[in-house]
């Protein structure tokens, strides 16, 4: 396995767009013509190898030392590995449509959001729109997984259509908005709001919550699908530990009745 | 002011209204901005440009095109895909931008210079967003701009005509209003339809009453047209006839010329009110019969708002017939609005397919009505921008129309039912370059006003624009050799070299400012901005000089009836 490693040579004077820096797309080329291409910083432009030292030979893997100023990292990946050793900033994996991308620290706004496939871990905590909707997209996450160590900020999961998206601390306001189908698994506490808008789709944490008024109280319940899910986690190297256990007896909480929606919260006893 | 002159020597120069022999060789001196005559022997010449017999026309015109205001800005938000996909960053000349078919305000400027277009019109500034259209019309670099207010569906001038007010009020209403929101004519979008749907109605005759006011968009057009007549506005009232898109609308657009009995009007996006009911489909063209009522009625003139495959989004104030489309939206989602009680609005992004058969005839009715339509000076290049596709797209509609063996090709791979039912493929007629510069120049100047547009002669701005003569029209009049705005060059071989800002054209006719008495008083109780604030003055326009005003003359009873 080859692997392609970055090291930042300073700090960096403004946000990179890193979306060019993917396994697939370095392959055929060398090192030189890796350090000649243009990545966009601010409103300009700077060549790779000005703002970071290569080392390695180009293949399926591509190693990033980590700044929240680089953002769109793993954007559009397809295939290969990305890890990233530290935080990144906003729009990683974006649309994603495989390949996994590993971020050690942080990642910014709308992590995975329009991900179709492939698998988006992050140790630490991500921000808001974490694999919701581009602005104007009717869509969100359509495909794949994202597994959050840390907590993550507002809308996650918002118009998810498809795909498992689990976040091991606290979610923030209106989880699954309008999510149209999909799990997400929330390890900490859920925010206000959540499932607001939601048509189908299920979401899971552990503990009561007091829902919002759109969704009907169908009382306690004993799911197998909890423990197929619970297995499934457990077969990921990544899960986040306190998404595990989530079986067992759950209320169940069916809408958002306001949008016509049959989604499913399940607070886990 | 310098006293040397530019020469662009030994071009041909095809500027119809001198003559219509498809341009003869003559040299072209352009001086302080514009076209001068031949000067004296010891004048002193700057710089040449050896033309070498390429082709010279004077800067394209587009009479009808949305590139600003608050519905442009909508389509922008709601596609921002399509902003995402195509961005591009600053250059040094260029500023950043984005977008295909709803372009950035810069982008706008740079793509319509770099076609040789020097001059384009907004079609629908609604009165209330008359401020936000110049804000961003400002924005548009280059070339000159102006706007049609939108009227006829404004509650105050409908519970006036139904409170019996006479033409003459009428006629200071639409003077003031022209003054107020700058703008260089009037455009009525679905006369009194756009009003009655917010009363529940769906569709609207010409001589069918309105649900609350009781008038009929026959009573609402011929009023204004009247008023634009008799206040010698240059630019005719511009009409986008009733029921847009539905099969059978053919007759209301036919009755509508008859409704306007010899008044002088401009029909837009024709293609779009040429529909017929007859075949399995109950989808037919109706150019010829169109063609045929343009072709009699000299009072009239048309753009033809052409299709061109793709995607786009249509934007329109006829919200009635934009949420009838808002099921075919593609992709799925839509917005319509109305503003201010003053008209509507409605977005609906649209996929025109060739495969399908009614995308496919649409495109054959808006070509077929290009080459039915006798008289190049009442017939104008449009795409409806972007309703009918981007005006982009206009070199490869120059090819449509001038090169038979391609629109034949062209005719050979969209559905194939539609060479069945469309007589395109059977018409010979291919435009000369004479014909094409009279449709996207002279033409939409005379129909405008702009006396010291669209032609190359002593006196005219200097906006030039130099093209090879290449057998590929597309080619052709998609990268023109050079482009002059105002005697500066800014383009050579279809790339941007040089910035710099237009005018805003506007017209100014003499009315009563006693009007403001009974407009005072409708502003307090029913707009939310007072009168003394809805009008734009001209320092907004001007902005410290980088925009200019430009007044187009009011006809007088010496001018030569359009
Ligand atoms: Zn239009």
């Amino acid at each position: 396995m080859s692997v392609l490693s970055f090291r930042l040579k300073g700090p960096l004077t403004g946000r990179i767009d890193a979306s060019p820096l993917l396994p697939h797309r370095l392959a055929e080329l060398s090192l030189a013509e890796i350090a000649g291409l243009p990545l966009r910083l601010g409103r300009g432009h700077v060549a790779v190898g000005d703002v970071f030292d290569l080392s390695g030979s180009p293949g399926d893997t591509v190693e990033l030392e980590g700044d929240g100023r680089l953002d769109f990292v793993g954007a559009g990946l397809a295939g290969g590995t990305i890890r990233v050793a530290g935080p990144v900033g906003h729009r990683a994996g974006t649309g994603m449509s495989g390949g996994s991308l590993l971020v050690e620290g942080s990642a910014g706004l709308a992590a995975g959001a329009s991900m179709r496939g492939g698998e988006l871990i992050v140790r630490g905590d991500a921000g808001s729109e974490l694999g919701g909707a581009l602005p104007g997209e009717r869509a969100g996450m359509t495909g794949g997984r994202i597994l959050v160590h840390g907590a993550c900020g507002d809308r996650a999961g918002a118009r998810m259509r498809r795909g498992l998206i689990a976040v091991g601390g606290d979610a923030g306001a209106y989880a699954a908005l309008h999510m149209t189908a999909g799990s997400l698994v929330i390890g900490g506490r859920p925010g206000v709001f959540t499932g607001h808008g939601m048509r189908n789709g299920t979401i899971l944490f552990r503990g009561e919550i007091d829902p919002l008024p759109g969704f009907a109280d169908c009382g306690l319940n004993r799911l197998p699908f909890l423990s197929l899910l619970d297995n499934h986690l457990s077969g990921l190297n990544e899960a986040p530990p306190t998404c595990r256990g989530l079986t067992g007896q759950v209320r169940r909480w069916l809408g958002d009745r306001g949008f016509g929606g049959r989604g499913e919260i399940l607070a886990c006893l | 002011m310098s006293d040397a002159y530019t020469l662009l020597r030994g071009g041909r120069v095809c500027d119809p209204t001198e003559s219509t022999d498809g341009g003869r060789l003559r040299d072209l001196y352009l001086k302080d901005g514009r076209i001068a005559a031949t000067p004296p022997q010891e004048a002193r010449i700057g710089e040449v440009i050896d033309l070498e017999g390429r082709i010279v026309m004077a800067g394209a015109i587009d009479i009808h095109s949305h590139i600003g205001g608050g519905k442009v800005n909508l389509a922008r938000l709601l596609l921002p895909e399509e902003h995402r996909e195509h961005a591009s960053g600053p250059d040094g000349l260029r500023r950043s931008g984005s977008g295909l078919f709803t372009p950035s305000s810069f982008v706008t400027g740079y793509r319509y210079a770099e076609m040789g277009y020097t001059a384009a019109f907004e079609p629908a500034m609604l009165p209330s967003n008359a401020r936000h259209t110049h804000l961003e019309l400002a924005d548009i670099p280059i070339i000159d701009k102006g706007c049609y207010a939108v009227l006829g569906n404004d509650d105050f001038l409908l519970e006036r005509l139904a409170a019996g007010a006479t033409q003459s009020e009428v006629n200071d209403y639409v003077a003031w209003i022209l003054h107020a929101t700058q703008a260089v004519g009037v455009k009525v979008v679905n006369p009194g339809g756009i009003s009655a749907f917010k009363f529940n109605q769906r569709r609207l005759d010409l001589d069918e009453a309105h649900p609350h006011y009781g008038i009929t968009p026959r009573r609402i057009l011929t009023t204004l047209a009247t008023s634009l007549s008799d206040l010698g506005v240059p630019h005719p009232l511009h009409i986008h006839c009733n029921n847009l898109g539905i099969p059978g609308n053919e007759a209301v657009t036919r009755e509508t010329i008859a409704a306007l009995d010899g008044l002088p009007a401009h029909l837009t996006h024709l293609q779009f009110h040429s529909y017929g009911t007859e075949g399995d489909r109950r989808f037919s063209s109706a150019a010829a019969e169109i063609a045929e009522a343009v072709n009699r009625n000299p009072n009239i003139s048309v753009d033809v708002g052409q299709i061109i495959f793709g995607q786009t989004i249509t934007a329109s104030a006829d919200i009635m017939s934009q949420f009838r489309n808002s099921g075919l939206a593609s992709p799925r989602k839509w917005v319509c609005t109305d503003i201010e009680c003053d008209g509507g609005c409605g977005l609906v992004p649209f996929r025109y397919r060739d495969k399908a058969f009614v995308n496919a005839l649409q495109w054959a009715i808006g070509l077929e009505l290009f080459l039915l339509i006798e008289d190049p000076w009442r017939a104008y290049l449009t795409t409806d921008h972007p309703n009918g596709g981007p005006f982009t797209s206009y070199p490869h509609l120059i090819r449509l129309l001038m090169d038979r063996s391609f629109r034949n090709e062209q005719l050979a791979r969209i559905n194939p039912d539609v060479a069945a039912h469309s007589r395109l493929g059977s018409i010979e007629r291919e435009y000369t370059l004479d014909e094409i510069a009279i449709m996207t120049r002279a033409g939409p100047a005379r129909v405008l006003g702009l006396r010291d547009r669209g032609h190359l002669r002593p006196g005219a701005v200097a906006d030039v624009v130099v093209y090879d003569d290449l057998p590929d029209r597309e080619a052709m009049f998609a990268a023109p050799a050079w482009v002059f705005k105002n005697g500066r060059p800014v383009a050579r071989n279809g790339e941007l070299t040089a910035t710099g800002w237009g005018d805003t054209i506007v017209v100014r006719p003499d009315f009563d400012p006693a009007i403001e008495r009974r407009l005072k008083p409708w502003f307090e109780d029913h707009q939310t901005v007072r009168l003394g604030n809805f009008r734009i003055a001209d320092g907004e326009i001007l902005d410290h000089g980088r925009g200019g005003l430009s007044i187009v003359p009011i006809l007088t009873a010496s001018d030569p009836c359009f």
